[in-house]
């Protein structure tokens, strides 16, 4: 019987740009350990799934990803349906840019998250993270992505809706640092700024959301200027899906965070309060900008006159 | 000129002496891991090599500033790392980059007091704070000096403390000439000079024109200091209304003598991937379909968001090019 990595047909390889993508194997990798093609790699990640999801060879994940496989709750069952949902959905289009790599399905399975890749030290290794992080559901229930500037972007935009402008998702700048490590050396350091950086880390390098909720909501309590820490959780929230976390801290904040309570309850799904909110952080800033002047009015409430 | 004046800057004029190069980031870790592990002899000897060899990156720029920057970055990003400064310097007394490293902490800790808003919008206890820190920006560097006055990096990165402190005209030369009699082509010293030349700093249009022409016209063979004049139609073209700014590079004479610059970058450097996005986005602004199209052929799509700020406008301006010169085998790969 054919091995079921053989379904994997790579219609179409779109290398764009030089890359060593296709660059010859000398020897092919042990089984389950990943390799110097994207499709050798995807091999071993399909063995990882068959297995229930044992881990192997950690080499075949990013750094973070083996963080992100190490914490994050995993549903019984799910590295067989998502093994699955991979083969239901070949044949498979593989595209690289540079040091990025994604196994797109094709249209009909549009729900089915492609698998993606990064080249560290010359060898394909599958992100987790952004597999999980980069996309959302738009309006119509089509996948999209979830914000913008982020690491598979060139790979991406020419297959998926983009995402809102809103809120930044790209991983923290680690310097080269294994996010495992930063994350040891942070746990231990009280200050509001350390555990900012800690929540900044699991959830835009790890996808750790749960993780990473709290301890924002910790930094925007222990910080001496709360808006800016309040500001980023807002924008944090809003991305993950969470808004109704960041509403009570940003409440205080009114009516400088106008536009982001907005945003918050639009999300929320109650379109009065965001329309309430959004309609003052506008005019509050035209009357600024001296266009309108406000009226007040004790019945008919305040009201403008355009200057 | 006035404090407000004199403080009336963005974020992005800071961004403006960086390198413009996208740099070769694992290679600048390397840098980090030896700081954060606390091996500062390690470091040390790294930073020597560098100073010895003059490696540059694939654009061309040389490593060493940007192996500061990108030092002084990770201790400021993470305030359980900072306290390695201190460290550092107790373990190599006499080092020559840790001032360096030092002295661009404390600039980076006076934008935190000051905020990166108009200088009328900073408030008024922001300043004392701001003033202080620049000022220990300087004595850091004039440490670096005394350490290794062979080292043109510190004069070169007093000419941006000093502009930042208000300091009169003279000593910002002074610190720029201090830096070319160690190192004559010194590229940061320059760009440093050059801002200092804009008219958000007292300077002119013309000023910055005539420098960076000037400067390009001494060292023909420099393609590096060659960009100065890129980077002088960059800052002339932000000063104007949008409605101008659009067409700025539609002016013949703008788009071949900032086309010239940048092809001769490309040429030294023919795998940098900052001059050819750049040439590609400025060919852009020019309508310069042909020569777009060239520079997309390079890119493929490796966008430098550095260069372009959303891939959006860089999908959009590839897309122009690619349609607007009927090429068909590229319009193919584009519909599949």
């Amino acid at each position: 019987m054919q091995h079921p990595a053989a379904r994997l047909t790579l219609v179409l390889a779109l290398a764009f740009g030089a890359t060593a993508a296709g660059a010859g194997e000398a020897a092919p990798p042990a089984p389950g350990a990943p390799g110097r093609r994207p499709v050798l790699s995807f091999e071993a990640y399909r063995r990882f799934l068959a297995g229930g999801g044992k881990v192997e060879d950690p080499n075949l994940f990013t750094a973070a990803s083996r963080v992100y496989l190490a914490r994050a709750p995993r549903a019984a069952g799910a590295a067989p349906a998502r093994l699955a949902e991979l083969d239901a959905a070949a044949p498979l289009r593989l595209v690289v840019v540079g040091e990025r790599a994604a196994l797109i399905p094709p249209r009909k399975h549009g729900l089915t998250h492609p698998v993606l890749l990064e080249r560290v030290a010359e060898i394909w290794r599958i992100d987790l993270v952004e597999s999980e992080k980069a996309f959302d559901l738009g309006q119509r229930g089509e996948l999209r992505l979830r914000y913008q500037g982020g690491p598979y972007e060139a790979v991406l935009s020419l297959f998926y809706p983009p995402g809102p402008a809103e809120g930044e998702l790209d991983p923290v700048d680690l310097f080269g640092e294994d996010p495992a490590s930063a994350i040891a050396r942070l746990q231990g350091a009280p200050s509001s700024a350390s555990r900012l950086r800690l929540a900044e880390i699991l959830l835009r390098n790890c996808w750790l959301v749960d993780e990473a909720l709290p301890l924002y909501e910790e930094a925007v309590h222990g910080a001496a200027e709360p808006w800016p820490v309040a500001r980023i959780f807002g924008f944090r929230a809003l991305i993950a899906g969470q808004p109704d976390r960041a509403i009570p801290l940003l409440e205080p904040h009114e009516p400088k965070a106008d536009h982001l309570l907005g945003l918050l309850h639009a999300r929320a799904g109650r379109f009065e309060a965001s329309q309430r909110y959004r309609w003052r952080s506008v005019t509050d800033h035209l009357e600024r900008k001296g266009v309108l002047e406000r009226v007040p009015g004790p019945e008919v409430g305040p009201g403008y006159r355009k200057l | 000129m006035g404090r407000s004046t004199r403080a009336l800057l963005w974020l992005g004029c800071a961004l403006a002496v960086a390198a413009p190069a996208s740099a070769d980031v694992a290679r600048l870790d390397a840098f980090a891991a030896p700081l954060r592990a606390g091996e500062f002899a390690r470091l040390e000897e790294l930073l020597d090599q560098v100073v010895r060899e003059k490696p540059r990156d694939a654009d061309g720029a040389l490593l060493l500033p940007q192996v500061i920057e990108r030092l002084t970055a990770a201790l400021a990003s993470d305030e359980t790392l900072t306290p390695l400064l201190a460290r550092w310097a107790e373990a190599v007394p006499r080092s020559r980059f840790e001032p360096l490293v030092r002295s661009r902490l404390e600039v980076r800790f006076a934008w935190r007091k000051r905020g990166a808003g108009y200088g009328g919008e900073v408030p008024e206890s922001a300043w004392p704070g701001w003033y202080a820190h620049l000022a220990r920006a300087d004595a850091a560097l004039a440490e670096a000096t005394e350490r290794a006055p062979d080292l043109a990096e510190a004069p070169a990165e007093r000419v941006w403390v000093a502009l930042l402190r208000g300091r009169p005209t003279g000593e910002i030369r002074a610190h720029f000439y201090a830096a070319l009699r160690i190192e004559p082509t010194n590229e940061l010293a320059h760009r440093n000079l050059l801002s200092a030349l804009t008219p958000r700093w007292g300077g002119s249009d013309n000023a910055v024109l005539e420098f960076a022409r000037f400067v390009s016209k001494q060292h023909p063979d420099d393609v590096r200091l060659g960009l100065l004049v890129h980077q002088a139609h960059l800052e002339v073209r932000s000063g104007l209304p949008d409605s101008d700014a659009k067409d700025y590079y539609r002016e013949d004479a703008v788009w071949e003598e900032v086309s010239r610059v940048l092809s001769r970058l490309i040429d030294a450097y023919p795998a940098s991937g900052w001059g050819h996005n750049t040439l590609a986005f400025i060919a852009g602004q020019a309508g310069q379909k042909a020569a777009a199209l060239h520079e997309f052929r390079w890119i493929g799509r490796r966008w430098d968001p550095s260069v372009w700020g959303e891939i959006r406008e860089f999908d959009r301006v590839r897309g122009w090019a690619l349609t607007a010169a009927r090429h068909p085998v590229a319009s193919r790969a584009e519909a599949d």
